[in-house]
C-alpha cells in the first residue's frame, strides 16, 4: 500500500489533480489494491451501512433501489461493495481515484456559492451504467482497476480548508456507491464549516438519503430522462426512485439543482420536456434550477451526433414558458444567454458567466441588486457567512 | 468467376488449402455442426483422502480424456494435435471460491504437463484469473515475470478497447490479447443468480465489469461476453474441473452443498459442456431432495441464448450432444 501525505495531495491537486476533464484518471504516485482477507494490502476494512443479512451468508443491499442480493464472495452491481462471509464491506472508503479543485459552476451549480471552488473527489464504481457516461473509465471500473490514494475523511476536509475551498464535492462517478465515505466526510466537514455537495443520479433509497442530507449543503441531481424506458434501456435503472429522491430533497429543504443531458433521438422529445417541466413545477416548485446539458458522443453512444444547439434552446424555451424560473443550457458557447442568471422578477441579468467563471455578480444579501427580490439559492454558508463569491473575489 | 480459369490441378490445390484452413478455424465457428462431443472421465480413487487429490490419478484421468477427445492413441499426440511450439496458451482458472472449490492445482499441473509435452514453451503458458490474491488462496504459486510457467492475476491490466457485444460493453483482460490459444478450466458449481457457473460464466472473470451483468440471471450477458471476437477468434479447449462440485448456494464455497463427482469433462463446445454440467447439478439437487433450478426460477437461460443463431457458441440441444464416458 502507498499512502500520500496531505502536503503531497495538496501539491497534486494544485498541479491539476486527476481531473477527468483533463483526461488524467489516475494519481501518479499511488497504486493499491483492496484485500480484505490476507492482510497484505489492507487499507480499507469498513463495513457498509444499509444492508440486511440473509440466510447462507447472503446479504441484501439496501442502499440503492436495485437491492442487490449478494452471495458470499460476490459484489453488488456497483462493483465496490463486497460480501465477505455474510458481512458487507465497502471497498472504497477513504479511497478516491480522482480529485481536482473545480469551479462550483462545473458541477454545475449556478445558485450555490457562485464563483467558489469545490475540492472534488470520486472513487471507482457506479450503480448505473449510462451508455453515454463521460467518466466510464472510473465509474464502470472496480477499485482494483483504478489507481487510488488513501485519503480518509478528516484529511480530505483538512485539505479542502488548506486550499481555501469552501466546499467538498462528491462527483465524477456516482457518490451513492461510496456512501459511507461521503457521509463521514460530510460530518467532518460540518464541524469545520466546510460545505459538502453531492453530484448524483439520485438513485438512492430514502432512508440513507435522509441521513446524508443532515450534513450536505447542496445536491445536484442528474435526471437522465423523464421516461422510464430510457432509464431501463440506457441507464440500467428506473425513473421512479429518482423522482422520489427529488421529492425527498424538496421535503427536507435541501438546496438542489437538476441537470438533464439531452441525447439526440433518445430523450430530446418536445413532449417529454413539457411533461418534465410540468412535473417539476407541480412537485418541486418553480425555483429549482433546471440545466439542459449538451451531449457529446462517448462510451457506448459514439454513433450519435452532439445535441443540436437548437434542441437545447427549444428545451430552454419550453422550461421558461412553463414557468421554471431558472433554466440554463450547459456544455455550449460560454457566452450563451442561457448560461446567465436573470432575476425572475425584474428580468435583469444578475449573474453573468463566461463558462465556469463569473464576470458580473449582482446579488446582494441573497437578493436581486436591482429590485431586491430574494433569489433562490445558497449564497452564503449558514455558519460561515464569510465564504461567498464577493468575499472571495472582491474581498467585500 | 475469379477473373481467370483454373486448371484441375490448381483447383485441387486450392481446395486442399481451404480444407486445411477450415480445420484450423476457432471452435465456435464449428458450432454449426449438428453434434457436439463432451468427454467425461470419472474415478473415485482420485481423492487420496478427504480434499487431497492424487496428482498421478488426475494426470491419468486427464490423459484418458484427451486421448478419447482427439482420437489419438497416446496422450502426447493428443496434446500435439491441439497445441504446438509456437503457441501462447492462456489457462483461465476459476479461483473465486478459495482453497477448496477453485480449479484444482493438480489438474492445472496435469494440463501444463500436457502442453509442455506438445512442445509449448513454459514461458508461453499463462495460468491466470482475476486477482493474484485469489490465485494465491487457491494454492497457485504466482510467477509474473520469472522463468517457467507464468501464473498471475489480470489485476488492472485490461485492454483500453471497449468491446460492445450485444448487451455487454466491456474491456477484456490484456492476457487474452497476448494468447493464441485458450484453455478454460472452470469449476462445476451452482450459481445463486445465473443458475450454474461452468465454462461460459467463467469468462466473466476476463472482463473489467462483471458486476454489471448479473441481472436477469445473467442472460443474455454470459452469451454476449463469450461471443466477443477476442474470445471467438482463439482456439478454445474446455477442461472442466468436476472433481469436487457444488449444487446449491454457489458460487462461494459451502461445504454442506458440495459433492464429489470425481470427474473431468473435456470439450471444445462450451455450450454442450455447460449443458451437461447443468444436468449433473440438477441430478444432484434431485438426489438431495432440492427443487430443480426451473422450479426455483434459476434456470440458466443463457445457455439457450449462447446456442442461438446470433451467438452460435455451441450446442444446447441434449439430443445432439454426445457424451462419451471413459
Amino acid at each position: 500500500m502507498q499512502t500520500t501525505s496531505r502536503r503531497k495531495f495538496l501539491y497534486q491537486v494544485a498541479c491539476g489533480g486527476t481531473c477527468l476533464g483533463l483526461g488524467q484518471f489516475f494519481t501518479p504516485w499511488a497504486s493499491a489494491s483492496v484485500d480484505l482477507t490476507d492482510g497484505k494490502h489492507i487499507f480499507i476494512n469498513k463495513e457498509a451501512l444499509y444492508y440486511e443479512k440473509l440466510e447462507n451468508m447472503d446479504i441484501r443491499c439496501k442502499l440503492c433501489p436495485k437491492e442487490c442480493e449478494i452471495g458470499d464472495k460476490e459484489r453488488g452491481w456497483c462493483g465496490v461493495r463486497e460480501n465477505q462471509e455474510g458481512i458487507y464491506y465497502t471497498l472504497v472508503y477513504g479511497n478516491p481515484c480522482a480529485y481536482n479543485l473545480d469551479p462550483i459552476e462545473k458541477k454545475p451549480f449556478f445558485h450555490y456559492l457562485p464563483g467558489t471552488t469545490a475540492l472534488s473527489i470520486a472513487t471507482a464504481g457506479c450503480n448505473l451504467n449510462c451508455k453515454y457516461c463521460q467518466n466510464w473509465q472510473i465509474s464502470q471500473r472496480r477499485p482494483e482497476q483504478t489507481r487510488n490514494t488513501y485519503l480518509p475523511p478528516g484529511d480530505l476536509v483538512a485539505a479542502a480548508r488548506e486550499m481555501q475551498s469552501p466546499s467538498i464535492a462528491f462527483t465524477y462517478s456516482e457518490p451513492t456507491v461510496f456512501y459511507e465515505y461521503m457521509l463521514d466526510t460530510s460530518r467532518e466537514a460540518r464541524k469545520t464549516d466546510t460545505g459538502a455537495v453531492m453530484i448524483s443520479a439520485g438513485y438512492m433509497q430514502t432512508e440513507p438519503l435522509e441521513e446524508l442530507c443532515e450534513y450536505l449543503t447542496a445536491v445536484k441531481i442528474d435526471l437522465k430522462s423523464f421516461r422510464d424506458d430510457f432509464y431501463r434501456e440506457i441507464c440500467s435503472a428506473k425513473l421512479d426512485p429518482v423522482l422520489q429522491t427529488l421529492k425527498t430533497l424538496k421535503r427536507l429543504g435541501m438546496w438542489f439543482e437538476i441537470v438533464l443531458l439531452v441525447v439526440p433521438t433518445l430523450n430530446d422529445d418536445e413532449a417529454e420536456f413539457r411533461e418534465l417541466c410540468r412535473w417539476i413545477l407541480g412537485e418541486l416548485g418553480p425555483d429549482v434550477p433546471l440545466h439542459f446539458s449538451r451531449f457529446y458522443p462517448t462510451y457506448q453512444l459514439k454513433n450519435l451526433p452532439s445535441t443540436p444547439i437548437r434542441t437545447l434552446e427549444m428545451a430552454y424555451e419550453i422550461a421558461q414558458d412553463a414557468g421554471i424560473r431558472y433554466a440554463y443550457i450547459g456544455n455550449i458557447n460560454p457566452d450563451h444567454k442561457a448560461n446567465q442568471t436573470y432575476c425572475h422578477h425584474c428580468g435583469k441579468m444578475i449573474i453573468q458567466r463566461r463558462g465556469y467563471f463569473i464576470r458580473r455578480y449582482d446579488i446582494q444579501g441573497g437578493k436581486c441588486r436591482y429590485c431586491r427580490t430574494p433569489i433562490p439559492g445558497v449564497w452564503k454558508l449558514a455558519r460561515n457567512p464569510n465564504i461567498s463569491l464577493h468575499a472571495l473575489q472582491t474581498g467585500e | 468467376m475469379l477473373g481467370r480459369e483454373y486448371t484441375r490441378r490448381e483447383f485441387l490445390k486450392q481446395s486442399a488449402v481451404l480444407t486445411a484452413g477450415i480445420s484450423l478455424l476457432p471452435s465456435p465457428l464449428r458450432a454449426a455442426s449438428p453434434e457436439a462431443t463432451v468427454v467425461r472421465t470419472a474415478d473415485p480413487r482420485v481423492w487420496r483422502d478427504r480434499l487431497k487429490l492424487d496428482p498421478a490419478m488426475v494426470q491419468e484421468m486427464l490423459s484418458r480424456a484427451m486421448v478419447q477427445f482427439t482420437g489419438e492413441k497416446v496422450p502426447k499426440n493428443a496434446w500435439r494435435r491441439l497445441f504446438g511450439s509456437r503457441d501462447v496458451v492462456g489457462i483461465k482458472v476459476n479461483t473465486l471460491a478459495g482453497r477448496v472449490l477453485s480449479s484444482n492445482v493438480e489438474l492445472v499441473d496435469a494440463i501444463t504437463q500436457g502442453l509442455l509435452s506438445a512442445g509449448v514453451r513454459a514461458e508461453n503458458i499463462i495460468i491466470w484469473d482475476r486477482f493474484d490474491r485469489e490465485l494465491r488462496k487457491a494454492r497457485f504459486q504466482l510467477n509474473r515475470r520469472g522463468n517457467g510457467i507464468r501464473c498471475y492475476g489480470t489485476e488492472n491490466q485490461y485492454s483500453s478497447n471497449l468491446v460492445i457485444q450485444g448487451e455487454a460493453a466491456s474491456c477484456y483482460s490484456q492476457i487474452l490479447y497476448d494468447c493464441t490459444h485458450l484453455i478454460n478450466v472452470p469449476v462445476l458449481k451452482h450459481h445463486s443468480i445465473a443458475g450454474v457457473s461452468v465454462s461460459l460464466k467463467n469468462w466473466f472473470g476476463a472482463i473489467h465489469n462483471p458486476n454489471k451483468y448479473h441481472s436477469d440471471r445473467c442472460n443474455p450477458f454470459v452469451a454476449d461476453v463469450s461471443a466477443a471476437p477476442i474470445l471467438r477468434q482463439k482456439k478454445q479447449l474446455i477442461i472442466c474441473d468436476a472433481l469436487l462440485a457444488q449444487y446449491e448456494h454457489g458460487p462461494g464455497y459451502k461445504a454442506a452443498y458440495c459433492w464429489t463427482p470425481n470427474q473431468i469433462l473435456v470439450s471444445d463446445d462450451p455450450v454442450a459442456l455447460d449443458t451437461i454440467g447443468w444436468q449433473m447439478i440438477e441430478e444432484q439437487r434431485q438426489q438431495q431432495g432440492l427443487p430443480s433450478l426451473k422450479e426455483v426460477e434459476k434456470l440458466p437461460d443463457y445457455l439457450a441464448t449462447a446456442a442461438d443463431d446470433r451467438h452460435a457458441l455451441g450446442v444446447h440441444d441434449m439430443t445432439k450432444i454426445r457424451v462419451v464416458d471413459v
